[in-house]
């Protein structure tokens, strides 16, 4: 029987690991060390080290006291009435969590080993793949929002120096600032519920946030559409899910495990932690469901209708992670967390196996005696043309949010900046600073 | 026309509408000359190696690549850099650089008095370089490496010294010319000038401040004496810029302005109107041409894309993108006026003001802005091929009309940004105004004297004789370099990166036909292969193991050009090369007391395929979905982890239960034809009769050389590639059976030989098979090294016995050579025994993370047409086609010019797609796999949204070494050039260099290699003797490079 100081050393051992050795490879790389060999063994062994910790120490757990376990690493810095603790958390749900990371990583960097030798930027992408993987378990096994902010964060950059892995052709930068955008933009609902956890109920712990919520309602809402945001963007919800598709610019690889699996995830793990809080925030509730409901249609459409293998899988899973959200609006935390594990590991191999498109879409055709190339489903064929040109364009255009929020949103916004830039460079022009103008016009297009 | 069939009697109708069929025709006939040079891919259903500058092929090998850089803004070579370390390396030798060099006869007169001759100095230029083809690369040559001040790093010590030399001497003269301190400054000033916009200086200050000290200006010599190359090589640098200066603002050789609206915005805008025409245009065309991908197909395809696109686009409610504002409003005037998609483009052509004179460049400009999309529209147009229409009709025209819609809105919208409103066709006039773009690109002095800068110093030619030099001779040495461009440069570089390899192959083949390896006359078995670059190795194991077996190599579909439909296949699917248009067609079909085990497969098949189907649309679909996913998502982890982490446990295991689950019944095909029956009138007949059987049976013996000796058993191999998570696998199959497998024709060559009815006729043509002579068929895998043989059951016992000593030598062979292949697999264990190496083969067929389940060709480099004692015991390290031909057999040539015919174009294919793809990447080739979307079942993009990736991925090519194909035949030279005049196909190739021909005499072994300039040459080996060793693995182990020939002598 272990007890808690040296389950918390082992469990800490699922992000430190992978930390630890996303640090070695950094070091390697500096030293000019790095090959594919020596990475790949790093990566090899910080993963299945931070998963056997894992498995001993939820192995540990579930021998111990039923309950969920707190296991504190002491605090980073504290003062004016604030405490950054560095605590862990394991209950049946991060449990579950955190060993599906694990072993998602684990096949992720067996997998990449071969997929990615000759790549140029493999010890990149091993470098990038364990930062992620700490980011991700960090964020899993946090106790508390400010260290799953930072988890968090790790893995929102992470991701976007993924999708543009290939930073050489313009696509892949471009598809990963937008992610970027996205990202960033949904942080600030994150920070903003951290901020006001503190400032409302002076705590931050899961667990005791639900004690705090209950005394005061109004907090709980606040936040709770603050944290619903937040999840909004990561896990690619209406009306900001168009980076989704986009993000599929690198190896196939990571869009499995980041778009496919876990990343994607990452909004509806935060609700999940978030759920005690959320239960006493209607509005919080129904923007969930709201959402949920509205990305569920609009994606299992648009999967319907998309000609490539990747974008399908994709949209299939925004299409699963709306349900999601909708099933934790309803309060169903259990089945929530059931799906989210199970559908992670399934979008994962369907991942993986997108390159076989062609090979199994012959394979089926063989196998029904098919011969006609064009195999339409029956039943969308019996719709009228009428009907089915009007969800046909609903379905490849997205129902449209995309160029609406680009119409009503981002070009305003871009005209409002070239405006004020151009403002700007005239009063500067005032004090004998003209030359800018032409640079900065010109970097606001970017 | 509908206009001019309103007034067919009058006479005073306006001269416009007898205009208008003039602009369709011309539209029409630039479509099909830029429809060219879109790449000619087809799906990857049925990929086919071929030529990708096929549209350039009746042009010389290196005028084919200049021509297509300009057009198609590609890469023909390696890069110079590439060149430059394979010199380093020793992979181009100098003698290589020499002999080139020699063959392309630059005078030896000197460019100009003082200058070097033309030859040393294109020598000197294309061994080094001149360096700096951008400005901003001279400016760094200047500032950062403070080029104008000191010798390049690779001036040798030579012309190092020559220059010091010459220039103290220059030195003494002009200071006593000077006479004195006053015409000091003036001296001065032709070592150092200020360079402009450097504020105007005292030379003699500048000089001291370059050289660190104070300049006396009564001894110059003395600060010469203080740092000579300083000295030297700035004095260099002035003069010829001196000399450049009258040559400043004339406009550059090469220079391509933009012309239409799309460069220009970009440049004047800096904002790209392709990124809101392709974000909008790409997913609509991967929907258009969706062969099954999507379960919701786009609704009007069979009206063609521009219909479709504008239906979809019109119907319902919707938000436009502001760049599109206006589009309905057209899309409902040009539905009302019931236009078609050439009549907008007629229209938008006008819009966009075209003038006539243009048409033909806008066309092709507009399409080669997506050369894979709209390559696979005019593809899937023009020749659908074996995979059949979907129900879209697809024409170019359609797309052009689409694309050239969105281009109208694009370019109206980022030239609103820019505050040009108004008219389209105003939009190039208007940017062609703007401060962005200037006039054509301007010779400067520095730009233009720095190749005659870096040519002096490489030279040894000072300051001096450029002083001296008149303007006439400055010009001629400026002409010279540039005509010596850099595709000049790199095309001698390639040549002589060519020559190493045509060097070290025919090297190995005089030694080897100098001391020629005991060849069995009376072979016991023969084993025929496909004429593969991969069977080289087997061809020489099986020899190693087996010295009483011969090894013969045939194309891949044995003369058997068949329509075949296999128990297991929905149709029938030709298996001959894509040329060839079959005539008869075999079905396999299980033996009539299998035939419940047949049925019992089918359903099965049927039923796994149902639910495998329901299985894929549910998890993609909403509510089923969410059960689907969370219910069976758990089961996903099984065959997940499975796969990921013991791939070839997984493999054997998924291979078992599919063997238990689905057994097979046992098949015979149906190859007789009885000569009466009537399916004559169809197309495609059912079946062979017997006298078509023993025609082609014959041609194949004849063709390998093979009418006198026969082995008691002949198997016939095909072969095929297994592999999975592989869109390209047809790339790996083989290339004669149309990118499939060609265990069929293997069986159906061996049955139809086995026939007592076809020996007959054999014997009839004088072709004498011994009764105890038996031909097996079978099946190679060169994925995973397996042999599968055909029909084995139906042996006589005589043959099992003879089969149960060869399976054995089979599978060694097999073991063997997945040993030597794993050689250049980094992830192979390292010295590993046979056994483990042909394990990991096995795995990485199974593998889905493996992006390179096989090389497959890429090691190609030759092709041998001839009898195998030219090649057998020579380690040609699967690098050689080996085509089996006995000129002896052959006087008049007939056979040879048969098989040229197949052999010349489907090796040149491959090799020429690997070269072109290894060479550019990018744009030739597919660039790397793993961003690779497979879309619409035809294709892959990178992500989500890119231009269709057309050639071959780089795992595919990165091993892979540049060289053209080199065609070793043995014949006479007398006999393939009449064969060239004969085939015209063959003499494209060959006249044109895009295959190296090399003749072997049949009789005196004598070498000779042909070059368009000189024709048939006499070849003399350069080295004597090969490095012997006894088997294949003593030569490549613990190697994993390419490996030179050797040897083989047990």
């Amino acid at each position: 029987m272990l007890d808690p100081n040296t389950l918390a050393h082992v469990i800490a051992l699922a992000p430190a690991a992978p930390a630890l050795g996303g640090l070695v490879i950094a070091v390697l790389l500096a030293a000019r060390l790095a090959g594919e060999r020596v990475v790949a063994a790093v990566a090899q062994t910080a993963i299945g080290l931070g998963l056997l910790g894992l498995l001993v120490g939820l192995v540990g757990w579930a021998l111990g006291p039923a309950g969920p376990l707190e296991l504190g690493f002491g605090s980073w810095y504290s003062g004016a009435g604030y405490d950054f603790r560095i605590d862990l958390l394991i209950d049946g749900r991060s449990a579950a969590v955190s060993a599906l990371v694990s072993l998602l990583l684990l096949a992720t960097s067996r997998f990449s080993i071969a997929y990615l030798h000759r790549e140029p930027g493999f010890n990149r992408f091993f470098l990038l793949m364990l930062l992620f993987g700490a980011g991700m378990q960090t964020l899993v096994l946090a106790g508390n929002l400010e260290l799953l902010f930072v988890g968090w964060e790790i893995v929102g950059m992470t991701s976007v120096l993924l999708v543009g892995f290939f930073h050489d052709r313009q696509g892949p930068v471009k598809a990963a600032t937008r992610v970027l955008v996205t990202y960033r933009l949904c942080d600030i609902g994150l920070l903003t519920a951290g901020v006001s956890l503190h400032r409302w109920l002076h705590t931050s712990d899961w667990m005791a946030a639900e004690q705090a919520a209950l005394t005061s309602p109004w907090p709980a809402t606040f936040v709770g559409l603050s944290l619903v945001f937040a999840a909004m963007g990561k896990s690619a919800q209406f009306p900001l899910g168009g980076w989704l598709p986009r993000a599929m610019e690198g190896p196939t690889a990571s869009s499995a495990v980041f778009y496919g699996s876990l990343s994607v995830h990452a909004g509806v793990y935060l609700l999940l932690r978030a759920a005690p809080l959320l239960e006493h925030s209607l509005a919080a509730q129904t923007m969930m469901i709201t959402v949920g409901a509205i990305t569920a249609v609009i994606s299992a459409m648009s999967s319907q209708a998309s000609p490539d293998a990747k974008s399908a899988v994709a949209y299939a899973t925004a299409s699963q992670v709306g349900l999601m959200f909708v099933e934790i609006g309803f309060g169903l935390y259990t089945i929530a967390t059931v799906h989210l594990v199970a559908h992670a590991m399934l979008r994962y191999y369907q991942f993986l196996r997108t390159p076989s498109a062609l090979q199994d879409a012959l394979a089926r055709r063989a196998a029904l005696g098919r011969t006609e190339a064009d195999e339409g489903a029956v039943r969308w064929e019996a719709l009228g043309l009428r009907t089915r040109r009007y969800v046909y364009r609903m379905a490849i255009e997205r129902f449209d949010v995309e160029i609406a929020l680009d119409r009503y949103v981002v070009r305003p916004v871009m005209a409002l900046s070239r405006r004020l830039d151009r403002l700007e460079s005239q009063l500067l022009a005032l004090h004998g600073e003209s030359d800018r103008r032409g640079r900065g016009s010109k970097e606001d297009r970017r | 026309m509908s206009t001019a069939t309103a007034h067919p009697l009058s006479f005073d109708a306006p001269p416009q509408p007898a205009a208008r069929p003039d602009v369709r025709e011309r539209l029409q006939a630039a479509l099909e000359h830029a429809s060219h040079y879109l790449p000619a891919q087809a799906p990857l259903e049925v990929f086919v190696h071929h030529n990708t500058l096929h549209a350039f092929q009746h042009l010389p090998f290196h005028a084919a690549i200049r021509e297509a850089q300009t057009k198609l803004r590609v890469r023909g070579y390696l890069t110079k850099e590439t060149y430059r370390e394979l010199l380093a390396s020793g992979r181009i030798r100098e003698d290589d650089l020499d002999a080139v060099l020699a063959d392309e006869r630059f005078p030896g007169e000197p460019i100009a008095p003082g200058f070097p001759s033309r030859d040393v100095a294109a020598a000197l230029v294309i061994r080094h370089g001149v360096g700096a083809e951008t400005i901003a690369h001279l400016r760094w040559n200047l500032v950062e490496k403070d080029a104008a001040n000191r010798f390049d790093g690779d001036i040798r010590q030579g012309p190092r010294d020559a220059i010091v030399r010459s220039t103290r001497a220059w030195l003494e003269q002009e200071v006593a010319a000077a006479g004195g301190p006053a015409g000091a400054r003036e001296v001065a000033a032709k070592v150092v000038s200020p360079t402009p916009g450097e504020r105007a200086l005292d030379p003699l200050r500048k000089l001291g401040a370059l050289l660190g000290r104070r300049v006396d200006p009564r001894d110059l010599m003395g600060a010469f004496a203080c740092n000579p190359e300083l000295f030297s090589v700035r004095a260099l640098w002035t003069a010829c810029v001196r000399a450049c200066e009258h040559l400043e603002g004339q406009p550059c050789p090469q220079d391509t302005p933009a012309v239409f609206h799309r460069d220009l915005l970009l440049r004047t805008s800096g904002e790209d109107p392709n990124d809101l025409v392709h974000a909008h245009l790409i997913p609509l065309c991967a929907a258009f041409l969706d062969r099954g991908q999507s379960y919701w197909t786009m609704p009007d395809r069979e009206r063609g894309f521009f219909r479709a696109w504008s239906k979809v686009l019109s119907s319902g409610l919707g938000v436009r993108p502001a760049w599109l504002a206006g589009l309905g409003e057209r899309l409902r005037d040009w539905d009302a006026r019931k236009l078609g998609a050439e009549d907008v483009v007629v229209e938008l052509l006008a819009e966009l003001g075209i003038a006539d004179d243009e048409l033909a460049a806008f066309v092709e400009h507009t399409l080669l802005q997506l050369p894979g999309w709209a390559g696979m529209f005019h593809r899937l147009e023009s020749a659908p091929g074996p995979i059949g229409r979907t129900r879209a009709q697809v024409h170019l025209i359609d797309y052009m009309a689409v694309r050239l819609t969105l281009d109208l809105f694009a370019y109206c919208d980022v030239g609103a940004r820019l505050g040009l409103r108004g008219q389209a066709r105003a939009i190039r006039a208007a940017c062609a105004g703007l401060p962005q773009i200037s006039g054509p690109k301007q010779r400067g002095r520095h730009d233009t004297s720095w190749p005659l800068f870096r040519l002096c110093q490489l030279a040894g030619v000072s300051a001096a004789t450029i002083y001296a030099a008149s303007r006439a001779d400055v010009e001629a040495v400026l002409a010279f370099l540039d005509e010596l461009d850099e595709p000049t440069r790199l095309r001698v570089l390639h040549e002589a990166y060519e020559r190493r390899y045509r060097v070290e192959l025919l090297d190995a083949l005089a030694a080897n036909l100098a001391a020629p390896p005991p060849v069995t006359t009376r072979p016991r078995h023969q084993v025929v292969f496909c004429i593969d670059d991969r069977f080289e190795s087997s061809r020489r194991h099986l020899e190693e193991i087996a010295p009483e077996c011969e090894t013969l190599g045939a194309a891949g579909f044995f003369g058997l050009a068949i329509a075949y439909q296999g128990i297991d296949d929905p149709s029938t699917f030709p298996l001959c090369p894509v040329v060839v248009e079959p005539q008869h067609r075999i079905e396999e079909q299980a033996l009539t007391r299998q035939f419940s085990i047949a049925e019992l497969r089918a359903s099965r098949r049927r039923q796994l395929g149902e639910i495998e189907t329901a299985w894929g649309r549910m998890s993609r679909s909403l509510l089923l979905g969410s059960i689907v996913t969370a219910v069976a998502g758990f089961f996903a982890a099984i065959p997940l982890l499975a796969s990921v982490f013991s791939p070839r446990a997984a493999g054997r295991m998924r291979k078992a239960i599919a063997r238990w689950w689905l057994p097979e019944p046992m098949t015979r095909l149906t190859e007789l034809r009885a000569e009466q029956d009537g399916t004559r009138t169809a197309q495609v007949m059912s079946g062979f009769t017997l006298d078509e059987m023993a025609t082609r049976v014959a041609s194949l013996l004849e063709n390998m050389g093979i009418v006198h000796r026969f082995g008691k058993l002949i198997v016939v191999l095909g072969h095929d590639s297994s592999s999975v998570n592989n869109p390209y696998f047809p790339a790996y199959s083989c290339g004669a059976c149309g990118g499939r497998s060609g265990g069929p024709n293997a069986r159906l060559f061996a049955r139809m030989a086995n026939q007592s009815g076809v020996r007959e006729r054999l014997a009839a043509r004088g072709i004498e098979v011994p009764a105890d002579t038996v031909f097996v068929g079978g099946l190679y895998d060169t994925a995973n090294d397996m042999i599968r043989l055909y029909d084995a059951e139906d042996l006589p016992d005589a043959a099992l016995l003879e089969l149960r000593v060869l399976s054995p030598q089979l599978e060694e062979m097999c073991r063997r050579n997945a040993h030597e292949r794993c050689r250049r697999f980094a992830a192979a264990p390292r010295r590993a025994s046979p056994e483990r190496d042909q394990r990991h083969v096995e795995g990485r067929a199974f593998d889905l993370a493996q992006a390179r389940p096989e090389l497959g060709h890429a090691t190609n480099a030759a092709c041998f047409v001839g009898r195998r004692p030219l090649t057998a015991g020579l380690f040609l390290d699967r690098r050689a086609f080996l085509v089996s031909y006995d000129p002896e057999q052959d006087p008049k040539g007939a056979i040879l010019e048969r098989i040229l015919l197949a052999v010349g174009p489907v090796g040149a294919g491959i090799n020429l797609e690997y070269f072109f793809s290894t060479v550019d990447a990018e744009r030739l080739g597919a660039g790397t796999k793993l961003p690779h979307n497979v879309t619409g079942l035809f294709g892959v993009m990178n992500g989500a949204s890119s231009d269709l990736r057309t050639g071959l991925p780089r795992q595919m090519t990165e091993i892979h070494e540049p060289v053209r194909l080199h065609l070793v035949v043995e014949a006479t030279p007398a006999t393939l050039l009449a064969i060239a005049g004969r085939q015209p196909i063959v003499a494209e190739l060959v006249t044109n260099e895009w295959l190296r021909l090399c003749a072997v005499d049949p009789d005196t072994r004598a070498i000779q290699v042909f070059d368009a300039r000189f024709g048939f040459r006499p070849y003399t080996p350069v080295s004597a003797g090969l490095p012997r060793v006894a088997r294949s693995g003593d030569w490549y182990a613990g190697r994993d490079g390419f490996l030179p020939p050797a040897l083989i002598r047990p």
